[in-house]
């Protein structure tokens, strides 16, 4: 009998030890990761149980429209098919920085992607001046870029490309009731083993209104499309 | 390869700088130059080889592996390697060999002809001297289980070559037991192991000696994941034959090896015609986390200063003047980086400059911290402050200062971080700023409750054992660099008080009771401390800490460093006087106490090969000195080895004959790449006695210190921008 409240101490003792709790953040990760990690697993899977359909981009787009006031655009990343709004939290010159609600980021430099934060194969930078001014002068041609990207030890790597850019056809469309019209552009670059293909449809002023434009070889394509600039 | 050479020329301002650029270059020029010929598969003791045999391989560079090895005598080999240079291969292994260890009577200490298994560690090396060439092999010269107990001692010279892109045969000559059949030659006198010895010496007067013999092989990689492998061997399996019911029926071994996915494997082989037996092994690539670049959340982008005639006042810098100025952007900073997981400690500020005194709580590499610092402070400093220094707080003391101009933070915002490194200058901080410390922050007190688990796995009688339980621990910080702290423990569940094993060292038990703690440990006091950290004189750094300071001892324990902030070089002293604590782990003590400390020096050879020297008193009263090697990797993996040699005699030290082990350490952000602090770390000794124990006191100052000076900000400085 007198084991019994001792019994049950320790079992609180246990579920509160299990989680971690306390104010001290640099001691309480191995509980709570444990922990979100084992949550996140059961969510996916009762998400996948239900499996309904998945939600609508124009619908996101929208929202998130409403929600910001600034600038905005959608992405997808093309490998998880995941979508999010990322609005505008900085500028500095011609380069974005465009965060999501999750904490995200993409940066992008006239329309052009130079970075990303927190995908986990991030592109730390990029130096796509020449194809920039290729895209917006809406002209053919070769352009070298750099991308940069962190190895296994966290030292940065650059990555030289050489692209070829084509003009395609004018084109027009409407995205979350909003009209575009632009030129499709296409960019091949290439080097060092590497190869992919980005597009692009860029405005009679030289924007880029939306893109398919390449984050690495992890990560793959993401697809963005500006809402409101 | 595919990463090419950075386009800007390099312009070396020390040595430091030229190592980290020339890292870029070597990634291009090495490809270039022969690389040394990785291994296709394991052998049964967890080395690159064919089945039993050594080859001349080597393993990926810097990768651990692990390996269990299970044969049908009942014998098991569980290996760690680790791949300490490209052509430098070392393992540690902890084995059980059935029948070998002769059992002594408990009252006469006389044989009594019985035999039990013998549970047996063993330290191998191997060097790959010669890498392969068009038509020559590769060449590797080896010694197996040279500190251990003996009973795998051999060494061999072995030649590997490839043959098109699936075949491989291997070659060698080997003693000792790679020797012990077929032998065509014999060199000097090899004597016999004694089975019942403490072991544990170097063996070096019986490598190379005794009988020769050939052994050779091939291995053939039928596709991507199955290698299959025949070899002649030259083992006698002497012993094991004599005493086990080892028959050796054919001098061939045959295997097959199948990789499960990039980084598991499982073999299966037949030893001499007589035994089968399997291995699963895994390998982890400090160079491979994950998520290189990390998940954490995006820090907000620097906030360019608007034009000169858009904020006049604020380019003026009249507002310096007003005494409320630096109090409002002192606490919205503090605010700011408080949300990113930082402490704004203090802060200078005047018309020009700023001075940001933070501690990271949050990131692992430094550079990462102090680019969210950089950012956050063009986001709340009026325009004229053109001069922004952050300086790395560790425990109240100002390890580092890296001053940048604000023009340049503006200008060269994510582009590569070479780029903002060359204009920036890393300082020791100056000990004159007229800092104002930020309101509020002391006294800070933290508490945490988070499971704990404490295991025990070279036990004979039970090799894995484990405790698990809650920890309370807290954290009272009094004012900068004044903490007192403790944890306390209650075991929840667990066995290690099953065990029955009692020391039977005949020295002070200073560390060999450690049973005793685990048993009597139920409701336990960790340590209960009080810790003084200052900075008494240029380069100098200074820790007391008094109280119940590790779970063995309390008293009080004294430390200075010297440490430049951008040498090499490091030198510390350390001087302790304490008392060893009741078995309980509550407030008692036992009778034994002792002065113990040490001079130290650390150097930084470069390429992340970091030694130590230690020279002093230990627990046991003994004098002597410990020497360690540590790999660092840039992402802050660490893995590493010491030895303690102290005047305290091999008799009196018992198995082992001295004190030495394998640290590893791995920063827990490699692992989830969530931002974190911590490092999960492990010592594996070979065997915990009373020689050469040391005090193991909380915050020692050159780790502490080491992390936000020049040469690890260098290291880590691609992750700035992040």
């Amino acid at each position: 009998m007198k084991r019994r409240p001792r019994a049950a101490l320790v079992a609180a003792a246990l579920a509160l030890a299990l989680v971690g709790c306390g104010n001290d953040t640099t001691q309480l990760e191995t509980g709570r990761q444990a922990m979100s990690e084992l949550f996140g697993k059961l969510r996916a899977k009762r998400a996948a149980a239900k499996a309904g359909p998945a939600l609508d981009a124009e619908a996101i787009a929208r929202s998130g429209m409403a929600s910001n006031p600034g600038p905005v655009l959608i992405a997808t990343l093309e490998t998880n098919k995941s979508t999010s709004i990322f609005a505008q939290r900085g500028q500095n010159g011609t380069m974005r920085t465009w965060l999501s609600p999750s904490g995200q980021a993409v940066i992008t430099r006239n329309g052009l992607l130079v970075g990303t934060r927190g995908f986990g194969h991030d592109l730390m930078s990029a130096d796509t001046s020449a194809l920039s001014a290729k895209l917006r002068a809406r002209s053919p041609g070769q352009a070298a870029i750099e991308l940069r990207y962190l190895d296994g030890l966290g030292i940065e790597r650059p990555l030289p490309l050489t692209c070829t850019v084509i003009l395609g056809e004018a084109v027009s469309y409407s995205f979350a009731d909003i009209d575009f019209s632009g030129l499709q552009m296409a960019a091949r670059c290439e080097g060092h083993g590497f190869a992919f293909d980005a597009s692009y449809i860029v405005s009679d002023g030289g924007e880029i209104l939306s893109s398919r434009q390449w984050i690495g070889q992890h990560l793959g394509y993401l697809t963005i499309q500006t809402l409101r600039n | 390869m595919f990463f090419a050479h950075p386009t800007r020329p390099v312009t070396a301002r020390n040595r430091l700088r030229a190592v980290l650029l020339g890292a870029s270059a070597l990634a291009v020029a090495a490809p270039v130059l022969a690389e040394p010929l990785t291994g296709w598969s394991r052998n049964t003791y967890g080395m690159p080889g064919l089945v039993d045999l050594p080859t001349a391989e080597v393993r990926p560079d810097g990768e651990l592996g692990f390996s269990v090895t299970g044969m049908g005598d009942g014998t098991f080999r569980n290996t760690l390697t680790f791949q300490i240079a490209p052509q430098l291969t070392g393992a540690f292994r902890y084995s059980r060999v059935p029948g070998l260890n002769p059992v002594e009577d408990d009252i006469t200490g006389l044989p009594t002809g019985a035999y039990e298994a013998l549970f047996d560690r063993s330290f191998d090396i191997r060097w790959q001297f010669l890498e392969e060439g068009r038509y020559r092999p590769a060449l590797a010269i080896g010694l197996n289980d040279f500190i251990g107990t003996g009973v795998y001692s051999s060494e061999y010279i072995v030649a590997t070559k490839t043959f098109g892109e699936r075949l491989r045969l291997s070659g060698g000559l080997g003693w000792g037991r790679l020797g012990s059949f077929g032998s065509i030659a014999s060199m000097g006198d090899r004597p016999a192991y004694d089975y019942g010895s403490n072991g544990g010496q170097l063996n070096g007067k019986t490598w190379f000696r005794g009988d020769v013999a050939p052994f050779f092989g091939l291995a053939w990689a039928m596709n991507d994941r199955v290698t299959l492998k025949a070899e002649y061997s030259s083992d006698a399996y002497a012993q094991e034959t004599t005493l086990g019911d080892w028959t050796r029926r054919s001098s061939m071994n045959f295997g097959v090896d199948y990789a499960l996915n990039d980084v598991s494997k499982l073999q299966l082989f037949v030893l001499h015609g007589d035994k089968v037996g399997f291995q699963f092994s895994r390998a982890i690539n400090p160079k491979a986390p994950p998520f290189p670049s990390g998940i954490e959340r995006a820090p907000l982008p620097v906030r360019p200063r608007p034009p000169r005639g858009a904020d006049i006042a604020g380019w003026s810098g009249a507002w310096s003047a007003d005494p409320t100025a630096q109090p409002a952007i002192q606490g919205a900073l503090a605010d700011a980086l408080a949300k990113d997981g930082q402490i704004l400690e203090s802060m200078a500020l005047s018309a020009t400059r700023a001075e940001l005194r933070v501690r990271n709580e949050t990131y692992a590499a430094q550079p990462q911290a102090l680019g969210h610092v950089a950012r956050a402070a063009t986001r709340a400093l009026p325009p004229s402050v053109e001069t922004i220094t952050v300086t790395s707080m560790r425990k109240g003391m100002a390890v580092s200062s890296v001053t940048f101009r604000r023009s340049d933070l503006e200008r060269l915002e994510n582009t590569a971080a070479a780029e903002i490194l060359a204009t920036t200058t890393i300082t020791e901080a100056d000990a004159e700023a007229a800092l104002v410390p930020t309101a509020g922050l002391y006294p800070r007190f933290r508490w945490s409750l988070t499971p704990y688990a404490e295991a025990s796995i070279f036990d004979p009688d039970n090799p894995f054992r484990v405790d698990l339980g809650a920890q309370l621990a807290g954290r009272f910080e009094i004012a900068p660099g004044l903490i007192v702290s403790g944890a306390v423990r209650q075991k929840l569940v667990g066995n290690l008080d099953d065990s029955t094993r009692v020391s039977d060292s005949i020295a002070q038990h200073v560390r060999s009771d450690l049973a005793e703690y685990q048993k009597h440990g139920d409701l336990a006091l960790r340590n209960l401390q009080l810790a003084w950290y200052a900075q008494p004189g240029r380069n100098l750094y200074s820790r007391v800490t008094v109280g119940y300071l590790e779970r063995m001892y309390g008293g009080v324990s004294g430390e200075l460093l010297w440490k430049p902030v951008d040498s090499r070089l490091a030198l510390g002293v350390e001087a302790n006087w304490v008392k060893q604590r009741d078995f309980d782990q509550h407030f008692g003590f036992q009778d034994y106490s002792v002065a113990t400390g040490h001079a130290s020096a650390y150097y930084d050879f470069g390429g992340g090969y970091v030694g130590a020297l230690d020279v002093g008193r230990y627990l046991a009263k003994d004098w002597g000195a410990t020497v360690a090697l540590d790999r660092t990797f840039e992402n802050g993996w660490k893995v590493g080895a010491f030895a303690t040699f102290t005047d305290m005699s091999n008799a009196e030290f018992g198995e082992g004959s001295f004190d030495k082990g394998i640290r590893i350490s791995i920063p827990v952000v490699w692992t989830t790449g969530k931002p974190s602090v911590n490092t999960l770390s492990t010592t594996i000794r070979s065997l915990q006695r009373d020689g050469g124990a040391r005090l193991d006191v909380e915050g020692r100052l050159y780790e502490t210190v080491d992390a936000a000076q020049m040469g690890t900000l260098y290291d880590q400085w691609g992750r700035f921008w992040r």
